[in-house]
């Protein structure tokens, strides 16, 4: 199958450093082996690094003598790590962290996409937008999409493809538009979230140690990082419809994923939506209203807010509402946004329902099962490869490895004595290259912070720059490694559109939008720090220690 | 023959099963109606603050409302974590990992024909017996292969065709959980045993071996009555084979015979087998102890090897698979491998939509605290009635079998079963491992006679092929003997272990000793 695709398919035209890469990674072998090899490659490397006795002081945490912890390379060999490896298989597999939320929100998300809803309100969004302004539409949403993390990409990437095919695009240019708005511009919002929160929560825990009066800002990087979306925007418009279409060619596939679907769209999609059809949508919409609206609901008390507190519907906060009042309202929304996984699932289930029941594709409840049922099938080669991948991810943190590179890295940018721009551009780049290899933001942040951040201190550069110069670097390089959770997973969505795309030529479609974000990156954070722009509000580049320290 | 009138009997009987079992909705479907239930008895116990004292801690446990704040809040934002946090899903999705690629390859079918060539003619059935227990494995190898294949061998030798397809149905189908070592089932339903063996003990892990010697004693007992049923009441009711029109006979004859490629591949796939159980018995026993507690005493020592059983299977299958498909040609590359793999996965899927509102199901009655109260009252009003163990896990024997006939899925029904059940006999004193066992036996005996079965028309598809007026009546009353003799056989078996008191499976004695305080209703 592949062989075939490839002889017709890719020959005269995937020519330059883009196509190379892609044959390239196209030949490599299946992705689910590449993490097997990975997970060899893991077992050797960390018993060297075992036998080699690698290992380094701990940037915060003390023994009981008060000397920096001393973390060594772990072998997982040793028994201790075998044993976990081969007692806690099925418990690794599963507490992979991105698992539960594809699979929850795809049982939803098969109801509306196979009764046909997906497809039709698509193409009836679609029919008056210019084509031309769907990628800026769709890079602006993927990166407000961020607040929500997790469903941004289950819930995004997958609709942004169904967007472009209703309009006539390539789908996988959608894909790649919405895959590098919300994990290419990962930190780039209009608003500050539960991103700003848990980073800025592992700044200020560095921070006083130096500056005990420091208190965390979760809008310390909001000028920042809204400065990000606004550069980014354009450069995700440029590479989609100038680089990454162009190279994919014309789409000729219909406008519903997997081949013989697609032969039914074909002989509808271009024409207008039955009176069935319309009614099924105007159901739909009204089922959407209602969970929004119970969502709402939930988590603002609107009775207590229109009474102004005489009357509460909880007695006490909304469910979906922490209520603490030393927190900021981003943090107090976490169980919201926690919840919205959940919230997306339902909405697609109703939506589906509403629809599948007024346009004759829901007969009764065993076709809601049935609809289900086949989109976790959609998902069995993302369970195949979940599984390797949650291993690899296992072994490399009980390895060890990712912290002894962090600390040796600050250690390193910190011991180079260069002037203050580059530095912050050096961490720019040692936080995209070491995003390769540990994918969460808050794991690394929590490793370089302690080296980095009281440096920069030191160096008159306020915790919140340094905060924002780490986050360039993490956003941009997420997109082309297939060690990113996510990659897996926007590697199957793409399959479900054209069954012969590889991994390779995801990583292909991918490295534009991640050279032009870094460069744009390192650029805007040079520029900034040059020119002393304020991050936030009350957050400067410049930092002064406090006197009394 | 009086075959006509019986077959017109059983069709009634038949009819009213088919008919109630297609009006109950879909598994899926049940829980999600299981689950609107809970939250109303739930809102309703709260409001009349329904309270049970734990015997094991003490302390008063009240029922929660599912629409408490605290509740909406779990139920919504931990959606992702309850579907994973499922135990049984990682349990069943690892091994069938591996068993997919097993399968596909053509390593189970190959097996099953070399086990059943040339055998002969008096040792037929307890070969098809044995084979069929065995393969339970592999259910959809069992089927497809064994079955109809003990019909092509059975008329091979002059036997009447349909005996060999009843003999393998009955033991693939009606001795579903008798084997002769742990698999995948019981990761699946051991695995829905462990949530609910929380709503009392939150340490209990589960071991997928906790029911090997009840299985094994199963398949000890199934096996000689198996073989009587079909050689001294079924054959003889059959009567002589006399072949109408065509049969498959000659078309499938060429099927049971191995290709040399197959003997080579069964050959390396022993080596296979032969290696990763070397593996394990390395890390188990050889230089460095792996798998075990060095110095604890014996019977927790290995717990660590019992743990790592669903990886063992999972590579064991995988590695099996591999090396059968190589010389075969079924695994040309690697590529076929994460296909079969893949195949397996999407074969999974129902099953996961299923884990899905089961897992909620399960979570979400412990929230209430509804089934550790109701398992409470219940183990009090057991304890007061003074009905003892052995006849209490009888009741649930024939409670499983009556349940099995119109609701098939062996997880589905434990699911709801298992947090009320289980809770309760642990009070009394039962181990969970000997909770699960006999309900297995119930759920066993009564697969063969229930047309809502999945599999029971494609049986008798096989049959028809050798009789084509053959009906679903014929099949039923020829399988009525064999679940008979199984269900009496199966309580006899389960009355007897816990009278004298045999351990479940290493590990898992069948009393449960509470970690404080109250007295065992029964010795462990």
């Amino acid at each position: 199958m592949s062989e075939h695709a490839r002889s017709d398919g890719g020959g005269e035209r995937q020519t330059g450093i883009l196509g190379l890469i892609e044959r390239a990674g196209n030949r490599l072998p299946d992705p689910a082996f590449i993490f097997f090899y990975l997970i060899i490659f893991m077992a050797v490397m960390s018993t060297i690094a075992y036998f080699l006795g690698w290992s380094v002081d701990h940037p915060t945490r003390r023994d009981a003598a008060g000397a920096p912890e001393l973390v060594n390379a772990i072998s997982a060999l040793h028994p201790d790590s075998l044993r976990h490896l081969l007692v806690d298989m099925p418990r690794i597999f599963t507490s992979f962290h991105p698992l539960g939320y594809v699979l929850v929100v795809m049982l939803g998300a098969g109801v509306a996409e196979r009764a046909g809803l997906f497809g039709t309100a698509m193409r009836a969004a679609v029919r008056d937008v210019p084509r031309l302004l769907l990628t800026p539409a769709v890079a602006l949403v993927a990166m407000m999409g961020n607040l929500a993390a997790d469903a941004a990409y289950v819930v995004l990437i997958p609709l942004a493809a169904v967007i472009y095919a209703a309009a006539g695009r390539h789908p996988i240019a959608g894909i790649t538009a919405a895959f590098a708005g919300v994990s290419g511009g990962f930190s780039a919002n209009l608003l500050p979230g539960q991103l700003d929160a848990l980073l800025f929560g592992i700044t200020e825990a560095t921070v006083v140690a130096l500056d005990p009066g420091w208190t965390m800002n979760i809008a310390g990087n909001w000028y920042f990082i809204a400065a990000m979306t606004f550069i980014y925007l354009p450069l995700i418009w440029f590479v989609t419809d100038r680089i990454v279409e162009p190279r994919l060619g014309q789409w000729t596939g219909g406008t519903v994923a997997g081949g013989k679907a697609a032969e039914d769209g074909a002989h509808e999609s271009e024409g207008e939506t039955t009176p069935a059809q319309k009614k099924g949508l105007a159901h739909a919409g009204l089922a959407v209203l209602a969970v929004c609206f119970v969502w709402l609901f939930m988590t603002v008390d609107l009775v207590s807010l229109v009474t102004l507190g005489a009357f509460s519907l909880y007695g006490g906060n909304a469910p979906l509402y922490a209520g603490n009042p030393e927190m900021s309202v981003a943090q107090n929304l976490v169980p919201f946004f926690s919840s919205l996984v959940a919230g997306f699932m339902i909405l697609f289930i109703f939506a589906g329902i509403a629809y599948g029941r007024a346009a004759g594709t829901i007969k009764d409840h065993r076709d809601i099962v049935d609809m289900m049922a086949g989109a976790m099938k959609d998902m069995g080669y993302y369970l195949v490869l979940a599984f390797f991948a949650a291993y690899f991810v296992e072994m490399f943190n009980q390895s060890q490895l990712g912290l002894i590179s962090a600390v040796n890295g600050a250690n390193a940018i910190q011991a180079s004595g260069l002037p203050l721009p580059i530095v912050l551009g050096l961490i720019v780049v040692f936080a995209g290259i070491l995003n390769l290899f540990v994918g969460s933001a808050s794991a690394k942040w929590a490793l370089m912070a302690p080296v980095l951040v009281p440096m920069l201190m030191l160096l008159g550069v306020s915790p919140e720059m340094a905060t924002a110069a780490y986050r360039v670097g993490d956003s941009a390089t997420n997109i082309i490694t297939p060690l990113m959770v996510y990659f897996p997973l926007v590697l199957v969505f793409a399959r479900r559109w054209v069954p012969e795309f590889g991994i390779g030529s995801l990583t292909s479609a991918m490295i534009p939008y991640s050279i032009w974000l870094l460069i744009a990156g390192i650029a805007m954070t040079i520029g900034w720090v040059y020119l002393g722009l304020p991050l936030g509000p009350g957050a400067d580049v410049a930092y002064t220690l406090p006197v009394a320290g | 023959m009086a075959k006509s009138d019986t077959s017109e009997r059983r069709g009634g009987f038949l009819d009213a099963v088919e008919r109630f079992g297609d009006r109950l909705p879909d598994p899926v479907f049940i829980f999600v109606w299981l689950i609107a239930i809970l939250m109303v008895m739930s809102a309703v116990a709260a409001f009349l603050q329904f309270t049970a004292v734990n015997p094991i801690t003490g302390e008063t446990l009240m029922a929660q409302s599912l629409f408490s704040r605290d509740n909406v809040q779990r139920l919504l934002t931990s959606m992702p974590q309850t579907l994973t946090g499922f135990t049984p899903l990682g349990l069943t999705l690892v091994i069938m990992l591996g068993a997919g690629v097993a399968e596909r390859s053509g390593l189970f079918s190959a097996a099953l024909r070399a086990g059943l060539r040339n055998a002969p003619k008096a040792a037929m059935t307890p070969i098809v017996m044995l084979l069929a227990l065995v393969a339970t494995h592999s259910s959809d190898a069992a089927y497809v292969v064994l079955i109809p294949l003990s019909g092509v061998i059975y008329a091979s030798v002059g036997r009447h065709p349909i005996a060999g397809i009843a003999a393998a149905f009955a033991g693939v189908s009606g001795g579903f959980s008798a084997n002769f070592m742990p698999g995948p089932i019981d990761a699946l339903i051991l695995g829905v045993t462990e949530p609910a063996v929380h709503i009392i003990d939150p340490t209990w892990s589960v071991n997928v071996a906790g029911n090997w010697y009840f299985i094994l004693g199963m398949a000890m007992v199934f096996f000689p009555l198996g073989w009587f049923v079909t050689d001294k009441i079924i054959e003889p009711r059959l009567g002589t084979y006399v072949p109408t029109g065509e049969t498959p006979l000659s078309s499938q004859k060429g099927d049971s015979q191995l290709t040399p490629q197959e003997r080579k591949g069964l050959w390396l796939a022993l080596i296979g087998f032969l290696g990763v159980t070397g593996l394990w018995l390395l890390l188990t026993f050889g230089p460095g102890q792996y798998l075990q507690i060095p110095g604890a005493p014996w019977d927790q020592r290995l717990n660590p090897m019992l743990d790592s059983l669903i990886a063992y299977f999972f590579l064991l299958f995988l590695i099996c698979g591999v090396c059968f498909g190589i010389p075969t040609g079924t695994v040309k590359s690697h590529r076929d491998v994460v296909r079969m793999s893949t195949e397996a996965m999407k074969d999974m899927a129902g099953y996961i939509v299923l884990a899905f509102t089961a897992a909620h199901f399960v979570v979400m009655l412990n929230w209430t605290g509804l089934g550790a109260i109701t398992a409470i009252h219940g183990a009090e009003a057991v304890q007061s009635a003074g009905l003892p163990a052995p006849l209490l896990l009888a009741v649930m024997v024939l409670l499983a079998a009556a349940l099995n006939l119109v609701v098939g899925s062996a997880s589905a029904k434990w699911a709801f079963m298992a947090p009320f059940l289980v809770p309760m006999l642990m009070i009394l004193g039962i181990s969970p491992e000997m909770t699960t066992a006999a309900y297995r036996v119930g759920d066993s005996v009564t697969n063969i006679i229930t047309p809502l079965m999945v599999y029971f028309p494609m049986v008798l598809a096989f049959a028809r092929r050798w009789d084509p007026n053959f009906g679903m009546g014929g099949l039923l009353s020829n399988m009525l003997p064999y679940s008979g003799a199984f269900l009496i056989g199966g309580l006899a078996l389960t009355i007897a272990w816990v009278w004298i008191g045999l351990p479940v499976g290493p590990g898992a004695p069948i009393g449960y000793v509470m970690p404080e305080g109250v007295t065992p209703a029964i010795g462990g």
